[in-house]
């Protein structure tokens, strides 16, 4: 191997570079390959690049061929770009006879067609570089590449004004064709993907009037019922009409050149029409043509879908061809797609054919929709509905009905959207009334359809459940349009299903009765999620079923392998709390929670608790005057679950919440007072056994040490959680007066502020005892969590109530926590700091805020030396702090001691949360919205004036420039995906200090950015470029536009490139 | 410059944001060419639409939303709605959960936020790559 150091771009020899060659196309080795690519890139990229490339391309290996071919591209692109002035025509003439040769050389007539297929890679790199030449520089062709070509290769280069390709194709051998097809392709493929938009009108106009004639010409020649021709052939035809359909869109849309669908575009459309008229009668003779149908299938698809006006000459006798009862489609369907075995083989080509035919219905779907009543309208539905319906499992077996499921949807918008005009279209009411008789009838026959595949089968896929998602969006969309009319055929399905089980069970009637289930818990879901009123109307609909027993025939006949009805059933009576609100549902509670608790009680049936105890959850909340007749049941459960560790802990916070918020209903404090007591007390016992004699909690073995350590660690946490259950569930909401009367206001605040229950100072105890006093949660981040929630309970209570705690309790708590406890809670106590602020800032003086911050922040500072996520806690806390309430901070010693450098410092982190929250800092300082005018001057005065206290700090500089120059470096250092982040504080500090900012910026640029022949300066910039700059950013005066202008400097200071699109 | 094929806007997703960034660091540490990251984006840009397709059925997650229509406009083939006090609801059938929270291959997770503004930028997803 030759070292490339010694080598010049001027001075290579053939066989050093053909080495390299080989080296590099055999090599893992990456940095070999990196050094091969330094030697060999330049070069390709000299003016030499050109001679190299012949050179390879006449060598015998084809990895060195195909390095030729590549480095052709990197010469065209590097020397006769199109922005190049200084090219001759001589030169393209050259350089363009150059590669047809070389296509020629590797394509000649005596070529086999074995060479020329292991040829075709190096070719179609070839074709590329002819296309990218002609792109670049069109006007200096005097004939097109493809006519050049074969001109050539026909040996008559010399006559070539008067070659005629149209004639010559004729006597085209299968290789010319090929090479004809292959080019024409790439051509059109290559000016689609270089310039979409700017392509020269000029290049569309030739490649119109010049080359398409002759592609149309060669269609129609092979269009002609005398020519065969193979299999190889049709398909390159059918990828360069394909390649054309796209292009004919993009020269359109950016060019005034037309395609109409009557002369130009007849011989395409042919070719097509023509793959589905072939005769065959046995599904041998249709697996024999597959690639070609195959192709053909995703062809047309895509000319209907993008280009589809080309077609409307020929819908009539494509609809006959694919759904006509004589016609290829008919013959596909019966031979393969209903052929299981030959179905699974050809599943791609069949899916294929289907988006075929939902391509070719969705460009009619008005047509269709508003002319069910024609015949053959009426024969396309029958073939789409008998697919809809294809046989087998949907997702495993099948994918059809899947497909069609989007058509469906479309088809239903139609007549959503479109009803109106339909009743104006069909004005006779007899029309019209057979015409709605029709659509329904199709509509029940699709619906029905997909009643059937939602049925839930075992083992099936993941993908099952979107494909239950997609029908019962279907059956939204049925509701929609059909009202309860639909609903009401669900329901009656479901009692009917109710009945048979009660009279003759067979496990699948309860799959039966699952399905109409599943549907009427998504369409209720969807109605309730939009509108809470409307579903009153569902009322007797829902009372049909379960007046026919619906809970206690599924308890009866549910069994492990039908656990999806129970499923099912729960996540039903979760969505329609409005029927158990109603007098029709009020009947049904007893049984429907005896059911739910039954469930959620089952130690064997986890997976179905959980969903259990959310559907109770959810009617309490929503149904919670209905159901203070169950509260003493409740609470005897509920004490239960307390005691018991092998409660899931979810569960047992769920019914915290759920039998407090029923509790809470009542509006009476002493009843919510005693009911809060009692599971207190409870949960106290709990408290004590928890930290005195834990094992106690245990009625079976609990396994090993660090097993037990563990249950009783959750089982702790949990107890927290149920005392937070208990503030969530009852916090008061926010139109208390709307809630509450005047009256119950006040004895409600008059109950709490008497407490003789001494129940604040019970929760209080029981979160001390296991928060700060139980060993196994000391470190515990989710006990400090909880704990913190707990005490945020009250905070923004309008009136006392149980968790409603003076603020000096709480920073006492906190203070206790945080001097014990591990690293990460110290993150919830400053959220829990900041909410106080928030919630309770005008009760706050500067001196409690001092004592806070030197407390928790200045005394554990040691901490927030390493701890990103604790930097980022404290900075969150001061900005709040600045931003709401800025004279708590502003003129406390600390905020200039310690704050504003611990915020500096903060600007070398390259974290995206604690640079956002760092700047977010920042800008309040800055701006200081809600601060006063003797804070504004405070501010100002930091920010300009270089006698001030911390100037000790930064070496007798304002904080305005040491802002400045920390923002400035950590912008340039900081990743493109932050600099947004950084935008708002240079544009406030453009608005702010205008005069100050530019002279700070233009003397930390020349200081860090400038090269002025010192040491210390990093590079690069100019100080012509810094001024421009400069200039620019102030002309802004701080508005959107300086974004732009800052990414352009820390593109340039980083040596980057914008990356958008221009 | 050659005009896009595809949308540009997925590069502001957190993965395409990530990959920009590590391209800077490839193009910083002269390992590519700026060329090539260019070429590398444009790749993001084409598979990343491709694969968000409905017809993929790779993005499984659903959102629904009801708010107030605040403010809405259509520009360039660009949809944008401003919509007020909205409640989401986003389900994710590809977690493969039941609605209660546990693990179980027989429903979809389903949960809700409330947001006091959310903006939606709509694109023709038709244009996209056809062009």
């Amino acid at each position: 191997m030759v070292d490339q150091h010694e080598i010049m771009p001027d001075e290579w020899n053939i066989d050093q570079v053909v080495e390299n060659i080989e080296f590099l196309y055999s090599t893992n080795d990456s940095e070999r390959v990196r050094q091969i690519q330094q030697f060999l890139l330049p070069l390709q990229k000299s003016t030499s690049g050109f001679d190299l490339g012949q050179l390879l391309l006449k060598h015998p290996s084809k990895s060195c061929k195909y390095f030729g071919a590549l480095t052709l591209t990197i010469f065209i692109n590097t020397h006769l770009s199109p922005n190049n002035d200084s090219i001759d025509s001589e030169r393209i003439d050259e350089v363009s006879n150059g590669i047809i040769e070389d296509i020629i050389g590797l394509s000649a007539r005596n070529t086999s067609k074995e060479d020329f297929d292991s040829n075709l890679f190096i070719i179609r790199k070839l074709f590329s570089n002819l296309s990218l030449l002609y792109i670049n520089h069109f006007n200096e062709f005097t004939i097109d590449p493809i006519t050049a070509l074969f001109c050539k290769t026909g040996d008559i280069s010399n006559d070539a004004a008067n070659y005629n390709l149209q004639t010559a194709f004729l006597e085209f051998n299968e290789i010319e064709i090929a090479l004809f097809f292959i080019f024409n392709s790439i051509i059109v493929e290559d000016i689609t993907k270089k310039d979409s938009i700017n392509s020269s009108q000029e290049l569309h106009r030739r490649i119109h009037e010049i080359i398409f004639p002759n592609l149309n010409s060669a269609l129609a020649v092979l269009n002609n019922d005398s020519v065969h021709t193979s299999n190889t052939i049709c398909l390159l035809v059918l990828n360069c009409i394909n390649s054309w359909a796209i292009y004919i869109s993009t020269a359109e849309n950016s060019s005034s050149q037309r395609y109409t669908e009557n002369d130009d575009c007849q011989q395409i459309v042919a070719t097509l029409i023509n793959q589905f008229k072939f005769k065959a009668n046995t599904a041998e003779e249709l697996q024999s043509e597959m690639e070609t149908l195959n192709q053909a299938f995703t062809t047309l698809t895509e000319i209907l879908e993008t280009y589809p006006r080309i077609i409307n000459q020929s819908k009539q006798v494509l609809a006959r061809l694919l759904f006509g009862n004589d016609g290829f489609g008919y013959l596909f369907i019966q031979k393969i797609i209903m052929n299981k075995e030959l179905a699974e083989e050809y599943s791609l080509e069949i899916e294929n054919f289907i988006n075929l035919l939902i391509a070719y219905l969705n460009l009619n779907i008005v047509f269709i929709s508003r002319n069910l009543l024609d015949p053959e309208i009426s024969q396309i539905m029958d073939v789409v509905i008998n697919l809809t319906n294809y046989d087998g499992n949907p997702t495993l077996d099948e994918k059809v009905s899947e497909q069609f499921l989007a058509f469906w949807e479309e088809f239903l918008n139609i007549y959503i959207d479109d009803a109106e005009s339909i009743e104006s279209i069909l004005k006779e009411r007899e029309v019209y009334d057979q015409f709605i008789k029709k659509r329904d009838e199709v509509l029940t026959t699709v619906s029905s359809i997909y009643w059937q595949k939602t049925h839930f089968y075992p083992n099936a896929p993941v993908e099952f459940l979107q494909y239950r998602l997609q029908v019962s969006e279907l059956f939204i969309l049925l509701y929609s349009l059909l009202n309860t009319s639909i609903y009401s055929t669900l329901c009656k399905n479901a009692s009917e299903k109710l009945i048979e089980c009660q009279n003759s069970f067979t496990p699948s009637l309860l799959l039966d009765l699952e399905a109409s289930l599943y549907l009427l818990h998504k369409v209720t879901d969807d109605l309730t999620f939009y509108d809470d009123e409307s579903v009153k109307v569902l009322l007797p609909y829902i009372d049909q079923f379960f007046s026919h027993q619906l809970i206690e025939t599924i308890e009866r006949y549910s069994t492990e392998s039908t656990e999806i009805v129970s499923i099912t059933l729960l996540n039903l009576l979760s969505s329609i709390p409005f029927f158990f609100k109603s007098d029709y549902g009020l009947r049904y509670l007893p049984t429907t929670f005896n059911f739910l608790f039954s469930i959620i009680l089952n130690p064997n049936k986890k997976n179905l608790s959980l969903i259990g105890s959310k559907t109770v959850l959810k009617i309490c909340q929503d149904s919670k005057d209905k159901l203070i007749e169950f509260l003493p049941n409740l609470e005897i459960i509920l004490l239960e679950m307390i005691r018991n560790i092998e409660i899931d802990n979810l569960i047992r916070e769920r019914m915290v919440n759920s039998y407090i918020s029923i509790t809470s209903s009542l509006k009476d404090p002493t009843r919510l007072g005693d009911a809060i007591f009692k599971l207190l007390s409870q949960l106290k016992v709990q408290t004590d056994i928890v930290m005195n004699n834990s094992l106690q909690l245990f009625t079976t073995d609990p396994g090993t040490g660090k097993e037990v350590e563990e249950k009783i660690e959750d089982y702790a946490v949990s107890l927290l959680s149920c005392l937070n259950e208990i503030g969530r569930a009852t916090q008061l909401p926010e139109d208390l007066e709307d809630y509450l009367s005047p009256q119950q206001i006040s004895e409600t605040e008059a109950y709490w502020n008497q407490d003789h229950h001494g129940i604040k100072s019970l929760i209080l105890g029981i979160t001390n005892s296991l928060s700060l006093n139980f060993p196994l949660l000391h470190n515990s981040t989710l006990a400090t969590e909880k704990s913190c929630k707990i005490l945020k309970n009250g905070l923004n209570e309008p009136i006392n109530g149980p968790f409603k705690f003076e603020l000096p309790v709480i920073f006492n708590f906190l203070l206790v926590k945080a001097n014990n406890c591990n690293t990460p809670s110290i993150s919830f106590i400053f959220r829990m700091i900041e909410t106080i602020v928030l919630s309770s800032g005008p009760k706050l003086t500067p001196q409690d805020v001092d004592e806070l911050i030197l407390k928790f922040f200045v005394e554990k500072k040691a901490l927030f030396e390493t701890e990103v996520d604790l930097i980022a806690a404290a900075i969150h806390l001061f900005s709040t702090i600045l931003e709401r309430y800025p004279s708590l901070i502003l003129e406390l010693p600390v905020f200039q001691s310690e704050i504003i450098e611990f915020c500096l410092n903060c600007f070398k982190y390259h974290e995206t949360f604690l640079i956002k929250a760092d700047i977010k800092f920042w800008t309040h300082v800055i701006m200081l919205k809600r601060g006063k005018a003797h804070e504004h001057q405070f501010i100002q005065g930091l920010m300009t004036n270089k006698q001030n206290s911390v100037v000790g700090l930064f070496g007798n500089k304002p904080l305005g420039y040491i802002l400045t120059k920390s923002a400035v470096m950590s912008f340039v250092d900081n990743p493109r995906s932050h600099l947004e982040f950084f935008y708002p504080l240079f544009r406030n500090l453009v608005s702010k200090y205008p005069l100050y900012f530019k002279n700070w910026l233009r003397s930390i640029l020349l200081e860090l950015y400038v090269d002025t022949g010192s040491e210390k300066s990093e590079s690069k910039l100019s100080m012509q470029y810094v001024d421009q700059f400069i200039s620019k950013v102030m002309l802004t005066r701080g508005h959107r536009q300086a974004n732009e202008i800052l990414k352009e400097f820390w593109l340039d200071t980083n040596n980057l490139v914008d990356y958008k699109s221009k | 410059m050659s005009a896009p094929a595809y949308y540009e806007l997925y590069r502001r997703s957190t993965i395409g944001a990530t990959l920009t960034d590590a391209l800077d660091t490839l193009i910083s540490d002269e390992k590519i060419q700026p060329q090539l990251a260019m070429r590398i984006l444009a790749n993001f840009d084409r598979i990343i639409s491709e694969n968000l397709k409905l017809e993929n059925n790779i993005a499984k997650s659903r959102l629904t939303f009801k708010g107030v229509l605040s403010t809405y406009n259509f520009c360039d083939d660009v949809w944008t709605f401003i919509i007020k006090n909205v409640l989401i609801k986003m389900s994710d059938v590809s977690a493969g959960s039941t609605e209660g929270g546990s693990s179980s291959s027989n429903s979809s997770v389903d949960s809700e936020i409330t947001v006091d503004k959310f903006k939606i930028v709509a694109c023709n997803s038709r244009r996209a790559g056809d062009i």
